[in-house]
C-alpha cells in the first residue's frame, strides 16, 4: 500500500491524476451540451415537455439524488481513510458508499419498469427520448463505478496490496463524476420544465 | 479555529442535503415568475455541483487551472441552459 505525499497543487498531479479529471472534464462537457439541448427543445414544445416532465416522479429523483449524495460523501472518507493509513476503515465506507450505488440502481430500476409499463419509452416524445438517453448514460456511468470500486476494495483487502492512493483516488474521482453529473441531470429533467 | 478535514466533509454532506431540499420546494413555488424559479433552481445546481468537484473530489487542492476549468465549463453549461430556457 502506498499512500506517499503528493503536492497536488502541481498541474501535472490533481487528486487521482491528470487522466481521470480529463475523463470527468470531457464527461461533464458531454452531458452539458445534452443538457443545453433537453433546453432548447424544451422551448420549442413547451406544452409537451411540462406534461412529460409532471409524469415523472419527483420524490424518486429526490430520493436517488440523497442516496447518490451520501454515497459520494462516504466515499470521499474513504479516500481520507486511505491517506491516513486506516485500509479498514476506507475499505467499510467504500462498502457503504457502493450501498449508496446500489440502492440508487435499483430505485432507478423501479423508475424504469414504471415507465415502461406506462408506454412511456424512448419513442413516445422528444422529452422522453431525453429523459432515457440522458438517465440511461447516467446509470452506466454508475455502474461502472461500482466496478471499479468492488475491484479496489477486493485489492484494498488483500494482504500485501500494491494498491497506491493514486488508485482509490482516481475511482472515487470517476464515482463522484456520477454525482456532479446527477446534481445538473437532476433539476433539467425533474424540475423545471 | 481550523476545521478538521472530516468536519470539513460533514459540513460540505450536510449543506448538499440541505441545497437539496430548497432546490425541491422551490420548484413547488407558485408565487414567483416562472423564469426565477428556474434561475434559482440552476443556481443551486451550480453551486451543488462546486461543492462536489471542490470538497469531495478536492479540486481545491489542485493547480489553478483545474480550478478555472470547473468555474469555466461548470459555469459555461448553466449560463447556456439558462440561455436557451429564455431564447423563445
Amino acid at each position: 500500500m502506498s499512500t506517499n505525499n503528493t503536492n497536488y497543487s502541481r498541474f501535472f498531479y490533481p487528486p487521482g491524476g491528470i487522466l481521470i479529471w480529463m475523463i470527468v472534464f470531457l464527461e461533464i462537457i458531454t452531458f452539458g451540451i445534452a443538457l443545453i439541448g433537453l433546453m432548447y427543445y424544451g422551448q420549442q414544445e413547451t406544452e409537451v415537455f411540462h406534461l412529460s416532465r409532471l409524469k415523472l416522479n419527483v420524490t424518486f429523483g429526490v430520493v436517488n439524488t440523497l442516496f447518490l449524495l451520501t454515497s459520494g460523501y462516504f466515499m470521499a472518507r474513504s479516500v481520507q481513510s486511505f491517506r491516513e493509513k486506516d485500509v479498514i476503515g476506507a475499505s467499510r465506507f467504500m462498502k457503504i458508499a457502493l450501498v449508496g450505488g446500489a440502492i440508487f440502481v435499483i430505485i432507478k430500476t423501479i423508475e424504469y419498469y414504471a415507465k415502461i409499463n406506462a408506454g412511456l419509452t424512448l419513442d413516445k416524445n422528444m422529452f422522453f427520448t431525453f429523459y432515457w438517453l440522458l438517465t440511461g448514460f447516467h446509470l452506466v456511468h454508475v455502474l461502472v463505478g461500482m466496478v471499479i470500486l468492488i475491484i479496489i476494495n477486493l485489492k484494498m483487502n488483500q494482504k500485501n496490496t500494491s494498491i497506491k492512493l493514486d488508485d482509490v483516488e482516481a475511482g472515487a474521482a470517476f464515482w463522484h463524476l456520477c454525482d456532479l453529473v446527477w446534481v445538473l441531470l437532476f433539476p433539467a429533467l425533474y424540475l423545471i420544465f | 479555529m481550523k476545521i478538521s478535514n472530516t468536519h470539513s466533509l460533514l459540513i460540505t454532506y450536510l449543506f448538499l442535503l440541505l441545497l437539496t431540499a430548497t432546490t425541491a420546494l422551490l420548484s413547488g413555488t407558485s408565487g414567483l415568475k416562472q423564469y426565477w424559479i428556474v434561475l434559482g433552481i440552476l443556481a443551486i445546481a451550480f453551486i451543488k455541483f462546486l461543492l462536489i468537484a471542490l470538497n469531495y473530489m478536492e479540486l481545491s487542492k489542485a493547480h489553478v487551472f483545474w480550478k478555472f476549468l470547473l468555474f469555466f465549463i461548470g459555469g459555461l453549461i448553466i449560463f447556456g441552459m439558462l440561455v436557451m430556457y429564455q431564447s423563445f
